[in-house]
């Protein structure tokens, strides 16, 4: 991403125009009065802008990381306690994701986003329950019939690699010491 | 990684959705940490809210809105980088980095209440919406029962209910009292204990019981 790689003041002005008033319809769905909402709005921009350079690709379509990050917002402003989240998978210097990694996220990303429009008005209200209410469901995956599926291997494959990153990464300082030590 | 019984989707469902109350929010992100399926299922349900989010509808912004932002980014240093103790690994910490951060500290470093037959727990603090704690129980040792449906994620060692074994990253509702967990031999069962009822567990009637049943 422009805003990541430059700090492009131009790339971060279109995600502002094209995302800003869907995250701040998202957030109003989910309960927050229009002033608290306009304001979680503007912090979620300022996030995305400030940590820009953390999002990847290859493992997530634009709209599914900004997603996370007014979700997480949203509850802090509700919580005192900061939102716990799982322990991060990359460390150490991670490599660029594949250019066709990306395209092939962004596609599938797209493809799940069309579907999601396209489903009729009772399978799609089953979805916002489960996002906009409190209500959670197992069935959905089952009873939508969303391309899911693609999706779940594009991020399988991107944590296999993250995970293999780490064992090599993990392997190769264990010999480095092994050598100091054998020196 | 050996996790027989993941967290279901339900939870990781509501943990995508951000619906959860506080506490299982903490047991999901610690599950998340010990399992990759579990991590790639969050994946595509957080997707499905990327989805959601991007064929959202407009909402009018204030007249100034952009203004705003930017001058909140003006006013804030750079954030290059994350604090870099996050990114260290701990691979051989008992308890997943979420636990650490609410807690402070690993297994060892925390301080243990003991609670009878050689069980100890460390509690966390109560919310509205739920409460919870760190079980340690040694082998042989039944894990106390509670009044209200509870949610086990098993950290260190294991227990049985019946023919089934949970070991470390298994998930397991706590809810039927002739099927009681009992820890195994070896190192002491550690387990984060969550619910969303009131009481806080365990209560101490059925802590008495306990302890009388087993005696």
């Amino acid at each position: 991403m422009a805003v990541g790689a430059h700090r492009d003041r131009d790339a971060f002005e279109s995600l502002f125009v094209q995302f800003g008033p869907r995250v701040k319809m998202f957030l109003l769905r989910t309960g927050l009065t229009e002033g608290a909402a306009e304001d979680c709005m503007q912090d979620v921009m300022v996030a995305m802008w400030r940590k820009a350079h953390l999002y990847d690709p290859g493992r997530a379509h634009v709209a599914t990381w900004l997603f996370t990050i007014a979700r997480n917002r949203k509850i802090d402003l509700i919580r005192r306690i900061r939102r716990p989240e799982p322990e991060d998978l990359p460390w150490g210097p991670e490599p660029d994701p594949a250019q066709a990694d990306v395209m092939a996220m962004q596609e599938d990303s797209r493809r799940l986003a069309d579907a999601v429009a396209q489903l009729p008005p009772a399978q799609r209200e089953l979805i916002e329950h489960a996002f906009y209410g409190e209500l959670t469901h197992s069935e959905i995956a089952a009873t939508t019939g969303l391309p899911l599926g693609t999706i779940k291997s594009r991020i399988r494959l991107a944590i296999d690699r993250l995970r293999y990153a780490m064992e090599s990464e993990i392997a190769h300082a264990t010999s480095r010491r092994g050598d100091e030590n054998a020196g | 990684m050996s996790v027989t019984h993941p967290i279901g989707d339900e939870i990781l469902l509501g943990y995508a959705a951000g619906g959860l109350p506080a506490v299982y929010d903490l047991l999901a992100a610690c599950a998340v940490s010990l399992d990759d399926d579990a991590r790639v299922r969050l994946g595509v349900f957080e997707a499905m809210g990327g989805a959601l989010l991007a064929r959202e509808q407009i909402a009018p912004l204030r007249h100034d809105s952009f203004e705003g932002v930017l001058r909140r980014i003006g006013g804030l240093p750079p954030e290059e980088t994350v604090d870099p103790g996050r990114k260290v690994p701990m691979p051989d910490a008992v308890l997943p980095r979420p636990l650490r951060e609410r807690l402070g500290g690993d297994a060892a470093d925390l301080l243990w209440t003991s609670c009878g037959l050689g069980r100890r727990e460390v509690a966390l603090d109560h919310d509205v919406d739920g409460g919870g704690c760190l079980m340690a129980i040694p082998g042989g040792v039944v894990v106390p029962a509670v009044d209200e449906d509870r949610t086990a994620l098993v950290l260190q060692g294991g227990f049985r209910i019946g023919a089934d074994r949970y070991g470390r990253g298994d998930v397991v509702a706590l809810r039927d009292p002739d099927h009681r967990a009992v820890a195994e031999d070896g190192p002491d069962c550690i387990c984060l204990v969550v619910g969303d009822g009131s009481a806080p567990i365990p209560s101490l009637g059925r802590r008495l019981r306990d302890r009388l049943l087993a005696g």
